[in-house]
């Protein structure tokens, strides 16, 4: 039996708590690539000199997460129209709890304006171009960081 | 003082012989929305009080109580 058919084959409580498990694991990687990312755009605007070889550390943990995150599914491709599917993209409690993550996370974000714009604009006497992009940077990154681990912590087990 | 809502979906349940997990894909949802109500973590919208107890094969009222009324 090929994978596909293995996993077709399991019953389908079995196949919903595999997408949801690949649900969490998507989220927690994409969590590490958004905090990979705005590290990376920290150091290159606060230092130029930060070697662009480091750059391509992103492409490399991406694809790795890519492999284990099929690991999760055994093989088999996420199908939005299946039952199993529906039924986590249509879940209350995870839409609940989506909502929850998303309304603290603007409120922290919100509160942490004032600490990042004293750190960048006075604490680390920048230029004024640097302060801006590492503002826009920081707070991009604490908002989307803050929004998933607050959502995968609302909704765990 | 705030009514509370109060659930018999557990014992429903056992009456029905099903599982959470078999439960939720019963009603169309995940195992943890089945738990999350049972635990009081969370109050479902009409339509999913309506799937659970179409799932069950009871009505509304049957599954969910206001503190202080009687069970139906």
């Amino acid at each position: 039996m090929s994978t596909s058919e293995v996993f077709m084959a399991e019953p389908i409580s079995n196949r919903s708590e595999i997408y949801l498990r690949f649900s969490r694991r998507s989220m927690a990687v994409v969590l590490m690539v958004v905090l990979m990312l705005s590290a990376m755009g920290i150091a290159l605007t606060l230092h130029a000199n930060v070697p662009k070889t480091a750059i391509w550390l992103i492409p490399i943990a991406i694809a790795i997460a890519v492999v284990v995150l099929q690991s999760t599914t055994r093989g088999d491709r996420w199908d939005p129209e299946s039952p199993e599917a529906k039924a986590l993209l249509n879940d209350e409690w995870r839409q609940a709890n989506l909502n929850r993550a998303t309304r603290v996370a603007f409120g922290l974000t919100l509160l942490v304006q004032v600490p990042l714009g004293l750190l960048f604009a006075a604490g680390l006497e920048l230029q004024v171009q640097q302060a801006v992009t590492a503002m826009v940077i920081s707070t991009t990154g604490f908002g989307v960081t803050s929004m998933i681990s607050l959502f995968l912590w609302f909704d765990r087990e | 003082m705030e009514p509370e809502l109060r659930n018999r979906i557990k014992v429903q349940r056992a009456i029905c012989d099903l599982t959470q997990a078999e439960l939720a894909e019963k009603a169309g949802v995940t195992r943890k929305s089945v738990n999350a109500i049972e635990t009081g973590r969370m109050v479902p919208s009409v339509l999913l009080a309506l799937k659970l107890a179409n799932a069950l094969g009871v009505t509304v009222d049957a599954l969910f109580t206001l503190d202080g009324d009687a069970p139906k």
